[in-house]
């Protein structure tokens, strides 16, 4: 196992919303996303283990995104990726413990359904330390303040990646 | 499955227990009506002593087939319908939202909200239906009539997005979890009971015991995909491959996967829902 190793794939079934703020759940003909406003900063968590291949090289995040009416691809949308490494020992479950987030841009597709795909490495530090085999959480916020996009910014997917 | 409901036979369920004692609350189920002329209770939360309670209803065709989020004090109704009719014979989402004693609304499939503001305060809740309207006392009334299933109540008013995301076929388990009170699948991937698949142990019990039928399509929660190594595929490069990962080489929750978990005794485990036959979406 090596760099370039899909990781983890999260799909919105696996969101596990905070009590406030949170992206809410919606389907687009059919297709599950999370809906993260225009307006308000919103967020998703999402729990995993790493799994055991994984082998130190750092984590690439990828996230697939549409927009429910926004085509206008001068627009972009900022969200903010963390990683909560809980591990062995590491993380008291009844506090929160994200590391420093890092900043994906993603562009408004000129076509409005179809989807766009941003991606954003982190190096080991950066995931929090988080090692194979340990219990996480990754954490997507939409920076409303360092977005422009109008209307919902739609998430399909966020999938980890061994940075190749 | 869901619980199929017979108005003729007063089919029910019912626990006596205070799942919520007031508002802020929200109801919610998903319904197949069976027969337009036949109104009836799906859910409802009760007086022990008294003619008052806090109801999820459809109206018949007689009186415009609307979604009814109501409360009764002293056997006065305060009812918020909606603006739009339901169907018979086709499966959709109601919600009632209770925010204050003197706010609630109703919702169809997530649109059409009605509201009403009349101050009403219904008092000792302490029984919980499904299917009938039962008080602490007597015997069940506006009985219901078609399946009823993924019944939820939250201590708390959900916002208009958040039933939306009911309405668009979400488990209320992802659905502001923090504030659920309880789950009721009544079917579906939990299958054949009326378990409280929440973390409070709620659980119904049926009287005149109602059959089973058909459950509706649900989004539940499920688990990461937790993947394997990717290889080089033909055209496959470092910067052009990520997606190709998941088809055919790793891991995946498709129609045939043999991963499914059984849903345990309670809630809070997650689960695949893609390869239960016929009742989930993937």
């Amino acid at each position: 196992m090596a760099a370039g190793d899909l990781l983890v794939d999260f799909s919105p079934q696996c969101n596990e919303p905070p009590s406030s703020g949170a992206a809410t759940p919606d389907a687009r003909s059919g297709h599950p996303v999370l809906d993260f406003d225009d307006s308000a900063d919103e967020a998703a968590r999402f729990t995993a283990i790493l799994p055991w291949h994984y082998a130190g090289g750092g984590i690439t995040v990828y996230a697939v995104v549409s927009f429910t009416t926004d085509a206008d691809d001068g627009h972009t949308a900022r969200l903010e990726i963390a990683f909560e490494r809980i591990g062995d020992g590491q993380q008291d479950l009844d506090s929160e413990g994200f590391a420093a987030g890092k900043g994906l841009t993603v562009g408004v597709p000129s076509t409005c359904g179809h989807t766009g795909v941003a991606s954003i490495a982190f190096t080991g530090a950066e995931i929090d330390g988080l090692a194979a085999g340990e219990l996480f959480r990754v954490r997507v916020v939409c920076d409303t303040s360092e977005s422009d996009f109008s209307g919902d910014l739609e998430l399909a997917r966020l999938m980890l990646r061994e940075t190749p | 499955m869901a619980r199929l409901f017979d108005d003729a036979c007063t089919h029910y369920l019912g626990l006596l227990a205070t799942v919520v004692g007031g508002p802020p609350f929200t109801m919610a189920c998903w319904f197949y009506g069976d027969d337009a002329s036949v109104g009836g209770n799906m859910m409802s939360v009760t007086s022990l002593v008294a003619q008052e309670s806090h109801a999820l209803s459809l109206t018949s065709a007689a009186d415009g087939q609307r979604v009814v989020a109501s409360s009764e004090e002293d056997d006065v109704w305060h009812p918020a319908e909606t603006t739009c009719p339901w169907t018979p014979h086709v499966w959709s989402h109601a919600c009632g939202v209770w925010t204050a004693d003197d706010s609630r609304h109703a919702y169809l499939d997530g649109a059409g909200k009605g509201s009403n503001s009349d101050a009403c305060v219904p008092g000792c809740l302490g029984r919980m239906n499904v299917g009938g309207l039962l008080y602490g006392y007597g015997t069940p009334t506006q009985s219901f009539s078609g399946r009823i299933a993924e019944a939820a109540i939250w201590s708390a008013a959900l916002g208009d997005a958040e039933v939306g995301s009911l309405a668009a076929g979400y488990c209320p388990l992802l659905v502001r979890p923090g504030d659920l009170a309880a789950y009721w699948p009544l079917g579906g991937v939990f299958g054949r009971c009326d378990l409280d698949r929440w973390k409070h142990g709620y659980d119904l019990t049926p009287y005149i015991v109602p059959d089973w039928a058909d459950h509706p399509p649900i989004r539940y929660p499920s688990r990461p995909l937790a993947a394997g190594r990717e290889t080089a595929g033909p055209g496959s490069s470092a910067s052009a491959c990520a997606y190709r990962a998941v088809a055919g080489r790793v891991w995946h929750p498709g129609p045939a996967a043999a991963q499914h978990d059984v849903p345990g005794p309670r809630a809070g485990r997650v689960f695949t829902s893609g390869s239960v036959a016929g009742n989930a979406y993937a």
